[in-house]
């Protein structure tokens, strides 16, 4: 039985590396990381810039630094004035955009692949010359005070992760919020992002990822000419955003605009930090067979057999340099409660903690793990997101096979440890009630 | 061969006949399905759609609502050899994906898997259980029609989707397109499973179906392929409905109070185009000069750039068989609501009397020529272009063509056309988040 699954996995991985997957490594002189991959299907490259800061990195009251810049970061140099970035690489034909994460700020081009010189010197422009005004910094805070209106304060789904970043952890640099609260965001001066800049902008904090229709080696020569001559700097010490040991469950409700409630589990557990580490993999696992498919254990007895919610997911992100949670997000069916719910989905971990899992199942969760991991190589920005996240968290992207090769080779006794890890103790319960619940409850306590 | 861009196509011109963009196969099966292929073999996987022309939510009959997309959806819950669980086991265990999607025009079925012989033709043949001997099992039937119903209701949390719906209420509100905008939780628990039935036998047809196919797999392969999952359906449509043209209502307005918003979502919206109309690509042209154009659009560098007051606004012209809306939506905070409305006023009305500048049709050509290889980089972008050619009806070299009937327009043929599509103050206008 052994036997046949490795045979099967070795011949998927053959497919999951085609030909023209040759993938390139360097590091400049001066720090800068650089990752080539060959896809050859369109004549286009996707290229990714990722610098190593995030809301992690910033200090109470300051919240919101990192996401603020990263608008700023396309409000001109001396050779490239305010807006004419975006003006462009939009001539080029080219799609770009940039996000902020709690760990990265990350930068990203799509355009015909002979356009790459052009943007790389665009992007190493910026990487040394910003130089935006106080005009355009007070215009642009209204913008991400819109945007935080927009995609948190009305926003339930966002809204519930941010009040359970919020609860879970003990670090103010682990509960802020990536857009920053409101106040911070009326408090923000120029000069805190220009002092930003100045602390993280650098070839020696970034990493530089490039998929498409190239060759590999004349493109990282490529990104040694536009980049070499930048200096590294020396970087601020990081702050530690290792969390003390879980000591009991936290739990919260708030009112947003929602009609039926809806609910966050999230459970602390590790993530993965070295490639030896056992437990991420397993947890990984656990949330595919938990959650993930239409004959999931959550879709199967949950939402179809006792059919208590209209939605679910779980969720679990493997690498990163924060904490991280297990996340299992619901809406329960109109009529049954979310302590209903939430009792049904401790009994689902409940059981595989018990029980742990039948070999059939969890031949299942490999293939859709092998397929999917085939699926997403159809898109060159899925590629580069993956190439960019190993490295800029101390990984290699020569480990992504050893890493798929790790969850494959999870046994169904790591996946029933894995389970028995979602303890009340390590838990963060949140609920978003519907406005209206919380006039209801007024209205009852005045009677 | 992809097409080169457009300076080096220039360049190419004189030596060499035009490349053409896509190597597209496309047949009709001797039942009357129209097959569209695209072979690539980079990567081990096959994309497969087949799309029922008429099955949408357009085709329903009145007082029911959501029968297009929960007979799609219980297409896949179950056939009368699986039931819903054994179904989704065995999908699961090919690692394929595979769902029902239904649109105002159309319904659909689409897998990805893998292209290795066995794991292709499982899938394929759990599509054609699901077509032809689906078990439309009542519990299913009612757990969709309760999930629809809280689906609904849940939308209507997001102020987005109430400006939309009310936008397509006042835009549509005879005509089958503004069905989907008047769904009740009533019209949905309405729906019986005779309806179901009924529904599937008379649009589920092979001479009404339209097959997309991208991926690892050859022209004989994908032909027995068509075959394997159709095999069993009706030849022939039971009845044939054409989408009646659009009677436009204009200059309405409509206010909705939506408390515990911090912002206003306001949209201005019209029925204007059509795919086969002879302007489509001055409209697709000027619409991103006005507000399609991201950072490069007038409306995004007024109402953000200029005076701060939106995160994003933006200019959006569909094309459907019938007129469908031109839509300009925004978000702001309450108080600049008035200030941002009237600001995107002038900018239409500005655009409309004068045209666009220019270096800005110049731009726009640039954008959407030179980003032409980004429509085709992916298998699923692949795979929507040749929906898009089929159900439109656009012959093969629709996209070989594309650029060079972008580039012939001048400022003065957009103008023209937007002059002769719109009149500012005609557009509906939907303010959500207001208190009274």
């Amino acid at each position: 039985m052994f036997g046949r699954k490795t045979l099967f996995t070795a011949l998927l991985l053959a497919w999951v590396m085609p030909a023209w997957a040759q993938t390139l490594k360097a590091t400049l002189p001066n720090g800068l990381q650089v990752i080539v991959r060959e896809d050859h299907r369109a004549p286009v490259v996707m290229s990714q810039i990722w610098y190593r800061v995030g809301s992690v990195d910033e200090k109470v009251g300051k919240s919101g630094l990192s996401h603020a810049l990263e608008h700023m970061m396309f409000k001109g140099t001396p050779n490239v004035p305010s807006g004419e970035f975006s003006r462009r690489v939009s001539a080029m034909g080219g799609v770009l955009n940039a996000y902020t994460s709690p760990t990265e700020t990350v930068f990203h081009e799509n355009a015909a692949k002979e356009h790459l010189p052009k943007l790389l010197e665009m992007e190493a422009d910026r990487m040394v010359n910003l130089n935006f005004s106080n005009r355009d910094f007070n215009n642009e805070m209204k913008v991400i005070r819109e945007e935080r209106r927009q995609t948190v304060d009305d926003n339930p789904i966002n809204n519930m992760y941010e009040q359970m970043l919020f609860r879970a952890y003990d670090k103010p640099s682990n509960r802020t919020a990536v857009i920053g609260h409101m106040r911070d965001l009326h408090g923000l001066k120029a000069a805190d992002l220009r002092d930003w800049y100045k602390k993280w902008y650098a070839p020696n904090n970034a990493t530089m990822v490039i998929v498409g229709d190239v060759n590999a080696q004349e493109t990282l020569d490529l990104v040694k000419q536009k980049f070499a001559h930048i200096p590294a700097k020396k970087l601020p010490e990081r702050q530690n955003l290792q969390e003390k040991e879980v000591k009991k469950a936290v739990s919260a409700h708030a009112y947003g605009n929602t009609q039926q409630p809806i609910m966050l589990l999230g459970y602390r557990v590790p993530h993965l930090r070295t490639i030896n580490d056992t437990t991420p993999y397993a947890l990984d696992m656990l949330a595919t067979i938990l959650g993930s498919h239409s004959a999931s254990r959550f879709e199967t007895n949950l939402v179809r057999g006792k059919q208590l919610a209209l939605e679910m997911d779980s969720s679990y992100t493997i690498i990163s340099r924060q904490p991280q949670m297990f996340h299992i997000s619901a809406m329960p069916r109109e009529g049954v409660s979310t302590a209903q719910l939430k009792a049904e989905i401790e009994a689902q971990i409940a059981d595989i903690a018990q029980n742990g899992v039948s070999e059939a199942e969890l031949q299942q969760a490999r293939v859709i793990q092998e397929s999917s991991l085939i699926f997403s190589r159809d898109s060159m920005a899925n590629q580069a997101a993956w190439l960019g996240t190993l490295e800029s968290n101390g990984f290699d992207f020569s480990q992504e096979d050893e890493l798929y090769q790790r969850v494959l080779k999870v046994s169904a006794a790591e996946i029933q440890a894995a389970a028995k890890l979602l303890t009340p103790q390590r838990e963060v319960y949140i609920v978003m009630y519907p406005h209206a619940m919380k006039q209801k409850r007024v209205a009852v306590r005045q009677k | 061969m992809l097409r080169p861009t457009f300076l080096s196509a220039l360049l190419m011109l004189a030596l060499a006949p035009m490349a053409h963009a896509l190597d597209i196969q496309r047949w009709h099966t001797p039942q009357g399905t129209e097959v569209l292929l695209l072979e690539r073999h980079q990567l081990p996987i096959v994309d497969y759609v087949v799309l029922f022309k008429g099955a949408g939510s357009a085709a329903e009959p009145e007082g029911k609502s959501n029968i297009a997309a929960a007979t799609s959806e219980l297409l896949t819950s179950g056939t009368r050899l699986l039931d819903e669980d054994e179904f989704n086991q065995k999908i699961s265990s090919l690692g394929a994906n595979i769902s029902g999607n239904s649109s105002v025009d159309f319904s659909s079925m689409a897998f990805r898997t893998l292209s290795r012989a066995d794991t292709l033709h499982a899938t394929a043949d759990l599509l054609n259980q699901a077509l032809t001997q689906p078990r439309f099992d009542e519990n299913a039937l009612q757990r969709i029609k309760n999930q629809a119903s809280l689906s609904l209701q849940q939308s209507e949390s997001y102020p987005s989707f109430i400006a939309q719906r009310e936008i397509s209420r006042l835009n549509y509100p005879h005509h089958p397109y503004g069905k989907g905008a008047f769904q009740t939780v009533e019209k949905i628990q309405s729906v019986q499973r005779d309806d179901i039935v009924d529904f599937h036998r008379q649009y589920y047809a092979q001479n009404k179906a339209i097959v997309a196919i991208v991926g690892d797999i050859n022209r004989e392969q994908a032909n027995e392929l068509v075959a394997q999952t159709l095999k069993g359906l009706p030849e022939k449509a039971a009845s044939s409905q054409s989408v009646p043209p659009v009677d436009v209502h204009d200059s309405q307005r409509k206010l909705v109070p939506f408390p515990h918003s911090s912002q206003s979502t306001v949209v201005l919206s019209l029925p204007v185009l059509t795919a086969n109309s002879p302007d489509y690509f001055a409209l697709i042209l000027g619409n991103y000069v006005l507000g399609g154009g991201g950072f490069d659009s007038r409306l995004m560098k007024v109402l953000r750039d200029q005076y701060g007051y939106t995160y994003g606004a933006s200019s959006d012209m569909d094309a459907y068989t019938q007129a469908a809306p031109f839509t300009i939506e925004f978000t702001t905070a309450h108080k600049n609501r008035d200030a941002a409305l009237k600001a995107t006023q002038q900018v239409l009305r500005d655009f409309i009397t004068n045209g666009a500048s220019e270096s800005e049709l110049q731009q726009a050509k640039a954008n959407i020529t030179g980003s032409f290889p980004l429509r085709l980089d992916s298998n699923q972008k692949l795979l929507n272009n040749l929906i898009h050619l089929a159900y439109h009806n656009y012959p093969n070299d629709w996209l070989d063509t594309y650029n060079d009937k972008i580039n012939a327009l001048t400022a003065e043929d957009v103008k023209r056309a937007w002059q002769r599509h719109i009149q500012p103050e005609k557009l509906n206008i939907v303010i959500v988040g207001a208190e009274k």
